[in-house]
């Protein structure tokens, strides 16, 4: 959709639009017959200049407009596409963004809730600051059916454990030490990135799309082991609190409306043309018919259209990031008074997979539709139309979005599967081939208070 | 069949190793025969809402006349484990025995109840 008055766009944070020199809305299109007489911009000749003179922003953007459709209509559409090309090389675009930073910083800091955006949206990490611990009971060793029912079958549907989704890899949350027996199963994707159209101000416009869904959750599998937790140590343990997520805060943006006489305009202009070359095929009478009634048609919509505001969301913001890893037993001696076998230890690692494969279908379940969400408003080119203000664009887009409802029932269910005793492990204690305390035992000659196995366990008596 | 938890006394101290006691007492005037692989515990459950560790059992021996324990009237069986604590925190111990083999086993409990022959009354002890 073309754009006619960029001029005064502006941020959720409420601060005053730029100083410009543009004139207001009846002033620009006052200032635009005059533009269009104006005797030297056509008869510059030289794109470059003729892209200068285009990107000056002292000069109304009306007027700026009424350049670009003036080299148009004398220089030919093809030239005017050449004379945008190079302002967009040498400058970017004319549209100037009245764009200042975010009260709400973008979240790095490792709080507990995080902080809130101008609209009170949640903003970085939201953790907490308890962690999954390896539960312990009897259970299959495997991701399988562990009750002999679907009750953990979502979890068993994922990647084997060490299996990691690197979608879009993050880091930096664990502070893990380096990481141990991970293979990486998937190759990062290269986003084949899909362009939309422009409109004449070259700016992008319509669906820009990839083929790469940004999906973010990183499985950050098993990163290390240490010494298990219930003698003191992280091992059996995830790295991240339940409920852990990492989220930017959608940033929103919003225009006035170009105004009803304009989208008419230019709405007229489009159904013309199209029905124009429709009605071509009917011959002459057929191309002024259609011209007329796609016109018509068009300059209604157009109307509709342009007395409505916009809202979107500034590219980089409106993420939700959610990383999952665990650290491992050791196997053998942990410290001196537990001993734990190598099956007690893959069955600990098998625990911990559960969970991040459930904290991934909570989010799977709540995240990626408030990412599809997103994605639909994401940038000035998918701006949502609603209301007639900026404002009530801005409400409608926050009530889509619908941010803090969303981070807030992942977290909930998140905390409810992973806490300590939630449902991941009351149901994984309640399968068979669990770790169990074998009680006190000799290994090697060293004696160890307690005996981590799986069932059936070491035989009585025996080394 | 009576089963009791006993510990050397309630009040422990951080850092202490906590070792508690699961005890049967066949309280009849009949010799009783007890199962070693169906006596479940002590099992820890922390009161602060952290992970318990692992239930308590045994190992079986091969020989299946071994893993029978043969209890005079007024006689007693029993299983002592220890466990580290952590600072200020209340220790709920578990301790059961079961009618029958049952892989779903809970720290408090089996998953079915129908296979539950006696349990000990819990033993609270409280971490300074």
């Amino acid at each position: 959709m073309a754009r006619l008055d960029q001029s005064t766009e502006h941020r959720i944070d409420r601060q005053p639009p730029a100083k410009v020199d543009a004139p207001s809305r009846a002033g620009q299109f006052a200032a635009l017959p005059q533009s269009l007489g104006s005797p030297r911009i056509a008869g510059e000749n030289t794109i470059d200049r003729q892209a200068i003179r285009l990107g000056d922003e002292r000069l109304p953007t009306a007027q700026r407009h009424g350049m670009a459709a003036q080299i148009g209509r004398v220089q030919g559409n093809r030239h005017l596409q050449k004379v945008l090309g190079s302002l967009k090389r040498n400058r970017g675009f004319i549209r100037t963004t009245r764009v200042t930073p975010a009260k709400a910083k973008t979240g790095t800091a490792h709080v507990q809730e995080g902080t809130v955006n101008a609209r009170g949206e949640k903003n970085g990490l939201l953790t907490s600051d308890v962690v999954p611990y390896r539960f312990v009971s009897g259970g299959k060793a495997g991701l399988g059916n562990l009750n002999g029912d679907d009750t953990l079958n979502e979890a068993a549907r994922f990647p084997p454990p060490g299996r990691i989704d690197r979608r879009q890899m993050a880091d930096e949350e664990t502070g893990a030490g380096p990481t141990e027996g991970v293979p990486i199963g998937e190759q990062p994707k290269t986003a084949h990135l899909q362009e939309g159209e422009v409109n004449e101000w070259g700016e992008k416009d319509g669906l820009l799309a990839s083929d790469v869904a940004p999906h973010v959750f990183v499985n950050g599998g098993k990163t290390g082991s240490d010494l298990d937790n219930t003698v003191g140590g992280r091992g059996g343990t995830g790295n991240q609190g339940v409920g852990s997520i990492h989220v930017v805060a959608p940033v929103y943006e919003s225009a006035d409306p170009p105004g009803a006489l304009s989208g008419a305009v230019r709405g007229g202009l489009t159904g013309g043309l199209i029905g124009a070359v429709t009605g071509s095929v009917f011959g002459l009478v057929g191309s002024v018919v259609g011209g007329l009634l796609g016109g018509l048609l068009g300059g209604a919509i157009g109307a509709v259209r342009g007395s409505m505001a916009r809202a979107w969301i500034r590219p980089g913001t409106g993420t939700a990031r959610v990383t999952r890893s665990y650290t491992g037993s050791l196997v053998g001696a942990n410290g001196p008074t537990l001993y734990m076998t190598p099956a007690a230890v893959t069955r600990t690692d098998v625990h911990e997979e559960l969970h991040v494969n459930s904290s991934r279908a909570i989010h799977d379940a709540h995240i990626i539709s408030l990412e599809r969400r997103i994605a639909q408003h994401l940038g000035q080119a998918n701006a949502l139309l609603a209301g007639t203000t900026k404002a009530e664009a801005e409400t409608a887009l926050s009530t889509f979005i619908n941010w803090n409802a969303t981070i807030d029932a992942f977290r909930n269910a998140d905390t409810a599967a992973n806490t300590p005793m939630g449902t991941v492990d009351t149901a994984d204690l309640a399968s068979p081939t669990f770790i169990r305390d074998y009680g006190p035992r000799a290994v090697g000659g060293v004696n160890y208070a307690r005996y981590f196995d799986t069932p059936p366990g070491p035989a009585a008596g025996g080394p | 069949m009576k089963l009791i938890l006993e510990a050397e006394k309630r009040g422990w101290r951080a850092g202490e190793t906590v070792t508690v006691s699961l005890l049967v007492h066949n309280d009849g005037f009949e010799p009783a025969v007890l199962d070693r692989r169906l006596l479940i515990g002590p099992n820890l459950m922390p009161a602060s809402g952290e992970a318990p560790p692992p239930i308590s059992v045994e190992p079986a021996f091969a020989d299946e006349e071994r893993n029978e324990i043969y209890l005079n009237p007024w006689t007693i069986y029993g299983r002592r484990r220890s466990f580290p604590v952590r600072p200020a925190d209340h220790l709920v111990f578990y301790g059961y025995l079961l009618r029958r083999p049952s892989i779903a086993l809970l720290p408090n409990g089996p998953a079915d109840p129908d296979t539950l022959l006696a349990e000990a009354e819990p033993l609270v002890l409280t971490v300074e």
